[in-house]
C-alpha cells in the first residue's frame, strides 16, 4: 500500500460519485476520491494543487462534448486526465485520448482493481510525458539558439533534422526534411564528403571534414564538420548526426592574414636586397681603393724585376735556351703581374658605383658600339642575337661594359685574320654542371635562373687543357699580350656583381666566353 | 758620338741600379744614379744630364716640386725632365707612355726598350 492515498477529484454528478466511492475500498491503490459538480469549480480547486489526477465525466453538466475537457486542459496542462464515458460515448472518450487525456472508463464496466490501475498508470503516464516534454523543450531551447548546424542524417544521406541555424544557407529548416544532404556541396567536395560518410556509416566512427557548400545565389560558404553515429538496437549505424559550422569567415580572415605575411616577406626580402646591394656598394668602394693603393705599391718591384729581365736578357745572349726559356716566362709572369695591377687599378677608379638595375643587350649593344672602328680593323663579320625584355640584373653600368669592352677586344683580336663574332643574350636556367667547378666561391647555383652573354669567336682558341680554368688563364695570358686586360680581374669583377664568366674552346674552332648574372628575384619568380 | 748624360732619380736603389745597367750596356749612355728627392738639384747641377728621368713620388720630396726647383735655375731650366710614375690614372690608360702636365712620363713597369724609347723620342726634339 502506498504510503500517500491517491487524491482523485471527479468532475460529475452525485450519482456517479455514489457509484465510483462503492469500487475506491476494492480499488488496490488508496484513493481519496473528491468531487465538484462542473468543470468550472474543478479547474479552481485544480489550481490549488491539492490532486493527483482528474476524473472527468462527459456528462458533466458544462462538458459540452470535449469543450469542456479542452479547457480543463489548456488550464492545468500538467494534471492527467481520465474520462469517464457511457457506453454510447466510447468515440468521444477515444477522441479525448487523442487530445491529451491519459485513459477513459466506461461507466459501469470497471470494477475497484480496474479504477485504481487506470488512475496509477495515467498518473505515471502523465509524468513520462512531461519529462519527455519537458526534454523535447530543452533540446529544442538548445538547437534554437547555438549557431553551429546540427543535422542528423538517414543511412542514404536523406535529411531528418535540420536545427534553425540552417536557416541562414539553406532556408527554412523545416522544409530540408526528406531532401539530399549532399545537394548543396560543391561538386569539387562532393566526392570527397560522400567517401568520409560512407566511410562513417561503415566504421561507425565520426570523421571531421572540411569542405565548400555551393548555395543556390551562387554564393560559396566554407564548413567544417564533425560527424558521430547512432546506432540501433542492433549495434548497426542508423543515423548520422553532424554538427557544422560555417568558417567562411575565419578562412577569409586567414586568406588577408596570409597575404599580408606575404607581402610582409616581400618587402622584407626587399629590403634585405636593397641593404645588400647597399653594403655590396660599399664594400667594392673600400675594395676597389684598398686596391688602387696597393697596386701602385706592387708597380716598383715589377718594374725592378723587368728591368732585372731584360737585362739578363741582354747580357746572356750566348746562354742555352733553358736560361732563355727561364728568362722569357719570367718576363710573361711580369707582364701578367702588371696586366692585373692595371686591371685593378683600372676598375678601381671606378670609385661610385651605381649599382641598379640594368637590361644586360643594352649593356652589350653600347659595349658593341665601343668596338666597333676594332672590329672593322680586323675584318671581323658580326652576328648578333640580342634578347629584348630580359629581366634587369643589378650591375654598375660602366664596370660591366668595361668588362664586356675587354672580352670583346679579346675576342676581336683573336680573330687578327677576321673571322666572324657571334654575340647572344638570353635568359637561362643554370644545370647542374654549370655551377661553379666548387673551387669558386659563387653565388650563382644549379636551378638559378641567370641573364647571359655569349660571346664567341671563330679564332685560334685557347691552349687545349683538360683543366677549364687552366686552360682559362692560358686564354688570359693570350688577351694579355694582345693588350687586353686580364681575364682573372675581369673574372673577379664579375663575382663582385654576383655574377661568373665561363671560357670554352668550341668543337668548331674559337672561344666562347659567357657570361652570366642572377636575374632579379621578382622577374624571376 | 758622345754618350748621353742621364740622371736617374728614384727613391727605389734597385729600379735606378737595374736602370743604369741596362742603359749603359746599351754603350749610349752615362748614367747617375740618385735616391733621395732633396738632392736631384744638386746632382743635376753637378752631373749636368742631357735628360732627368725623375721618380714623381719620393718620399722626401715631391717629383713635381723637384722639377719645378730644376726649373729656377738658368743652366737645367732647358733640361729634359720624364717622370716615372707608379700612379696611372685611368685618363691616362692605353699607352704606357705619354704626358703628364706636358711633360712625357713613364708608366711603371716599362721595359728597357721602352724606356730607351722615350729617352730618344725626348732627346731627339
Amino acid at each position: 500500500m502506498n504510503a500517500q492515498p491517491i487524491k482523485v477529484l471527479l468532475v460529475g454528478h452525485e450519482s456517479v460519485h455514489a457509484g465510483l466511492a462503492r469500487e475506491v475500498p476494492r480499488a488496490k491503490a488508496r484513493l481519496e476520491l473528491s468531487r465538484a459538480g462542473r468543470i468550472e469549480e474543478a479547474g479552481q480547486r485544480l489550481g490549488e494543487g491539492a490532486f493527483d489526477v482528474v476524473l472527468l465525466d462527459l456528462m458533466a453538466p458544462d462538458a459540452k462534448g470535449l469543450a469542456g475537457f479542452r479547457d480543463l486542459r489548456a488550464a492545468v496542462p500538467s494534471m492527467p486526465v481520465v474520462v469517464l464515458a457511457g457506453a454510447d460515448d466510447e468515440a468521444l472518450a477515444f477522441q479525448a485520448v487523442r487530445e491529451g487525456a491519459q485513459d477513459y472508463l466506461v461507466k459501469g464496466e470497471f470494477d475497484g482493481p480496474m479504477l485504481s490501475r487506470v488512475i496509477r498508470y495515467a498518473i505515471e503516464r502523465k509524468r513520462a510525458e512531461e519529462e519527455l516534454r519537458q526534454s523535447a523543450e530543452f533540446f529544442k531551447l538548445i538547437s534554437e539558439n547555438v549557431t553551429d548546424l546540427i543535422a542528423v542524417i538517414d543511412r542514404d544521406g536523406k535529411r531528418l533534422y535540420n536545427s534553425p541555424s540552417y536557416e541562414k544557407s539553406l532556408g527554412d529548416a523545416s522544409h530540408l526534411q526528406g531532401t539530399n544532404s549532399f545537394q548543396e556541396i560543391h561538386p569539387d567536395d562532393k566526392e570527397k564528403i560522400t567517401r568520409i560518410f560512407q566511410e562513417t556509416i561503415a566504421t561507425g566512427a565520426g570523421r571531421r571534414s572540411e569542405y565548400r557548400m555551393l548555395l543556390s545565389d551562387g554564393s560559396i560558404r566554407h564548413i567544417e564538420s564533425q560527424g558521430s553515429v547512432i546506432k540501433d538496437a542492433n549495434g548497426r549505424t542508423s543515423k548520422v548526426v553532424v554538427v557544422s559550422r560555417d568558417i567562411t569567415e575565419r578562412i577569409r580572415q586567414m586568406e588577408v592574414l596570409q597575404k599580408a605575411l606575404a607581402e610582409l616577406h616581400e618587402a622584407h626580402e626587399e629590403l634585405k636586397t636593397a641593404q645588400m646591394q647597399l653594403v655590396q656598394s660599399e664594400k667594392l668602394e673600400a675594395v676597389s681603393t684598398f686596391a688602387g693603393g696597393i697596386a701602385h705599391e706592387v708597380k716598383n718591384p715589377l718594374q725592378t724585376i723587368i728591368l732585372g729581365v731584360d737585362f739578363l736578357k741582354n747580357t746572356l745572349e750566348t746562354a742555352g735556351e733553358d736560361v732563355k726559356m727561364v728568362l722569357t716566362e719570367m718576363d710573361n709572369a711580369a707582364r701578367r703581374a702588371d696586366a692585373v695591377i692595371r686591371g685593378m687599378v683600372e676598375f678601381s677608379s671606378y670609385n661610385k658605383r651605381d649599382v641598379r638595375d640594368h637590361d644586360l643587350s643594352r649593356i652589350v649593344e653600347q659595349s658593341l658600339r665601343s668596338v666597333e672602328s676594332e672590329m672593322t680593323a680586323h675584318s671581323v663579320r658580326l652576328f648578333k642575337d640580342l634578347a629584348s625584355s630580359l629581366p634587369p640584373v643589378r650591375l654598375d653600368l660602366k664596370t660591366v661594359k668595361h668588362v664586356f669592352i675587354n672580352l670583346l677586344l679579346g675576342s676581336i683580336r683573336a680573330m687578327s685574320g677576321g673571322g666572324t663574332l657571334t654575340v647572344k643574350t638570353f635568359l637561362k636556367q643554370l644545370s647542374k654542371d654549370e655551377g661553379w667547378s666548387g673551387r669558386t666561391p659563387g653565388q650563382l647555383k644549379a636551378g638559378d635562373t641567370v641573364v647571359a652573354a655569349e660571346v664567341e669567336d671563330d679564332g685560334p682558341g685557347v691552349i687545349e687543357s683538360k683543366l677549364a680554368d687552366k686552360s682559362e688563364r692560358a686564354f688570359a695570358t693570350e688577351l694579355i699580350r694582345k693588350g687586353v686586360l686580364d681575364l682573372m680581374v675581369l673574372k673577379k669583377v664579375v663575382e663582385l656583381y654576383g655574377g661568373m664568366i665561363r671560357i670554352i674552346n668550341r668543337k668548331e674552332g674559337g672561344v666562347k666566353v659567357t657570361v652570366m648574372f642572377k636575374t632579379q628575384r621578382k622577374e624571376g619568380s | 758620338m758622345s754618350k748621353k748624360r742621364i740622371l736617374v732619380a728614384d727613391d727605389e736603389t734597385s729600379i735606378t741600379r737595374l736602370l743604369k745597367l741596362n742603359l749603359e750596356r746599351t754603350g749610349n749612355y752615362e748614367v747617375r744614379e740618385e735616391n733621395l728627392g732633396a738632392r736631384v738639384f744638386e746632382a743635376a747641377q753637378e752631373f749636368k744630364p742631357d735628360l732627368i728621368l725623375l721618380d714623381v713620388m719620393m718620399p722626401d720630396m715631391d717629383g713635381g716640386d723637384v722639377a719645378a726647383s730644376l726649373k729656377q735655375d738658368p743652366a737645367l731650366r732647358k733640361t729634359p725632365v720624364v717622370f716615372l710614375t707608379a700612379a696611372v690614372k685611368k685618363e691616362e690608360l692605353g699607352a704606357p707612355e705619354g704626358k703628364i702636365g706636358g711633360r712625357m712620363y713613364i708608366a711603371k713597369p716599362l721595359n728597357v726598350q721602352g724606356v730607351i724609347g722615350v729617352i730618344e723620342k725626348t732627346l731627339g726634339k
